[in-house]
């Protein structure tokens, strides 16, 4: 131990030099890498946002952007408002769940997906992604409320929770709630 | 090292059975339980872990002779995240749904001890050609152990494989396989298998945490720790002394 | 103030790292053998992780995402934390001999420990603020010892009980570890129910 006290300063400068060369070939490799990859990266993004604004509003032709992002009008090859689609998220079981909800231009829901619900237990609070469960939003209008099946009236406005599934069924109510909210301007504006 | 020239396809084999990564050397435990929940996600960890483990053997391999000693594992580090890095940004660009299922466990990779293990035990110690072969072996024994995991879980807590259902109709599967404590049932139900067939060929068995297995124990004091409570002494690997105690 | 909260208990019971994200667990199966070195363990986790997480956040967003170079961090903050643990090290042992004797063991085995690393790229995947990171990393350290602990209890209670052959060792601790897990697992829901 008492040898290593006394610093070798040719030795230090050596290390200092190879660690980093190496150091900066691996960040130049990462760069060029980055500057391939970077472009194919944005458009997997884009095209997967895109795929699910049509799987909530099926038939249309092209999104419009509104708001900054909050929301997109969904337009027919003619160009005519054929609906919205809004992505929304709340507080799940694990994390947050992302939902994205397509109105048609009456406000009507046409369908539901889920975006990302990764945090949701596998098994439990993942069947939430099942069209069992979607399906019950299709054609609902209004405010909805989520209730147990012991608890279901058969109101109109009530969703039922999927089984041993609370949590993550509010949370996909709460986010179409909240998509609503957002978008709902716009018919009651059209429909006077 | 009893033979003095061990062949290229010795290298390969033996990381797939005698020293399986997973299963005998209990390294990387942590992807191993995290991402088995199903075949698929098994598969794409696996082949994510071979490519960094090939690509950075080969690399350390390279410049064993460069590298000054001191700073050996700060440069194997900076080497393999590195690659990870890269193989990160490729997946995430041309096969996004593997990115998905893997997330935060993609550029974990870096931290998994079987990479830096073999830089340590083989590749800084041996030739270009030879470090490539281990690296390929051990990451299909990584990825076979993986897929392993997977498929148990998966059959029985999904009642489906590679995400075709089969059986969940007809019965309600056993959901705790998927979730994390399956992970560990199962994982320590197949090393007690493996342990038991070692132990009919007379092999040593898998021993304790993997940590005396463990290549790195020369740079984890982890070693020295279980060592200190298990006195056993450690066969001169160097871990930081606390002096003047 | 119920964010933060909420937070934290998330990071502890229903998130734990440990029991339901599999980070850390080299340290989990490893040093958990007795009481004493387990908290030892994770106090330096904890510690460390405050530390990196305080480090890394403002590379991260002032370094690194200003400038567009994202991708850099992984090696960026795995170089960092590195060189952090060593240098705390150092400064302890130095100028903080008692702390360091409690310590100072555990540190560099942290270094590369996926826990450490897992804290510090998640709380920029949620996108937290600075201060919710640091309590998410507080609370992950935290919750890395409350598994730490039981788990070494467990684990004590194991030593004297007659394994099958095949059992013994590993495996065993395995399935003890399954259990702890499930246990964990009664945790779910609560906290959202709390701050609902």
């Amino acid at each position: 131990m008492a040898k290593e006290k006394k610093i070798n300063v040719k030795e230090v400068i050596i290390v200092t030099i190879t660690l980093t060369l190496i150091c900066l070939i691996t960040t130049a490799l990462l760069a060029i890498v980055n500057s391939v990859t970077e472009e194919p990266i944005a458009q997997n993004l884009l095209v997967a946002e895109n795929e699910a604004r049509k799987a909530v509003v099926s038939g249309a032709e092209t999104f419009e952007e509104r708001n900054g992002g909050e929301y997109y009008e969904a337009l027919d090859a003619n160009g005519n408002i054929i609906g919205f689609a809004v992505k929304t998220s709340a507080k799940g079981y694990g994390g947050d769940v992302i939902v994205m909800t397509g109105f048609d231009a009456e406000g009507k829901i046409l369908k539901v997906q889920i975006v990302a619900a990764d945090d949701e237990t596998p098994g439990l609070g993942a069947n939430i992604r099942k069209d069992s469960f979607l399906d019950l939003f299709n054609g609902k209008s209004g405010e909805l409320k989520l209730v147990t099946l012991s608890q279901s009236t058969g109101a109109d406005n009530e969703i039922n929770a999927v089984t041993s599934a609370t949590y993550s069924s509010i949370a996909v109510v709460d986010a179409v709630n909240q998509a609503r909210e957002i978008v709902k301007g716009c018919w009651e504006v059209d429909g006077q | 090292m009893s033979e003095k020239k061990v062949s290229n396809v010795t290298q390969i084999t033996k990381g797939i059975v005698r020293e399986n990564p997973v299963l005998r050397l209990v390294l990387g435990t942590c992807p191993t339980l995290a991402v088995s929940t199903s075949a698929v996600a098994a598969l794409g960890m696996g082949a994510a872990a071979t490519i960094v483990l090939i690509c950075s053997n080969i690399v350390i391999s390279a410049l064993r002779k460069v590298i000054p000693d001191k700073v050996r594992i700060p440069a194997f580090i900076t080497i393999i995240a590195g690659f990870v890095t890269m193989v990160q940004m490729l997946v995430k660009a041309f096969v996004p749904a593997i990115d998905e299922s893997l997330g935060i466990y993609l550029p974990l990779i870096v931290v998994n001890c079987i990479i830096l293990g073999r830089a340590e035990a083989f590749a800084c110690k041996n030739p270009v050609l030879a470090s490539a072969c281990d690296g390929l072996g051990m990451g299909i024994g990584f990825t076979a152990a993986l897929f392993l995991m997977g498929c148990i879980r998966e059959f029985l807590g999904a009642g489906a494989i590679f995400g075709i259902d089969i059986y969940s109709t007809v019965i309600d599967p056993v959901l705790i396989f998927i979730l994390p404590p399956g992970g560990f049932f199962v994982f320590g139900i197949l090393i007690a298998l493996v342990n038991k067939i070692s132990a009919k060929k007379g092999l040593p068995v898998a021993s304790g945490t993997g940590c005396s297995a463990c290549p790195c124990r020369s740079t984890c004091a982890q070693a020295k720790l279980e060592n200190d409570t298990m006195e056993v002494t450690a066969d001169g690997c160097t871990v930081k002394e606390v002096d003047g105690q | 103030m119920t964010g933060y909260l909420a937070i934290f208990l998330t990071a502890i019971l229903t998130e734990n790292f440990v029991l339901a994200k599999f980070l850390g667990i080299c340290p989990f199966l490893g040093v958990s053998k007795k009481v004493n070195t387990a908290v030892g363990m994770s106090a330096a986790v904890i510690f460390v992780m405050a530390l990196a997480t305080a480090v890394t956040y403002p590379i991260n967003k002032y370094l690194l995402e200003s400038n567009g170079l994202g991708y850099l961090q992984t090696i960026v903050f795995i170089l960092v934390i590195a060189a952090l643990v060593q240098l705390v090290e150092i400064v302890l042992k130095k100028f903080m001999r008692p702390l360091y004797n409690s310590l100072g063991v555990y540190l560099p085995l942290i270094t590369t420990n996926c826990a450490v690393l897992g804290v510090v790229l998640l709380n920029i995947e949620k996108g937290y603020t600075f201060a919710e990171s640091m309590v998410n990393s507080v609370g992950a350290g935290v919750g890395f010892l409350v598994a730490m602990v039981m788990f070494a209890g467990v684990r004590q209670r194991l030593e004297n009980c007659d394994i099958p052959e095949m059992f013994k060792g590993l495996p065993i601790t395995l399935v003890a570890a399954c259990l702890v897990s499930l246990s964990f697992l009664g945790f779910g829901g609560m906290v959202e129910a709390i701050f609902a």
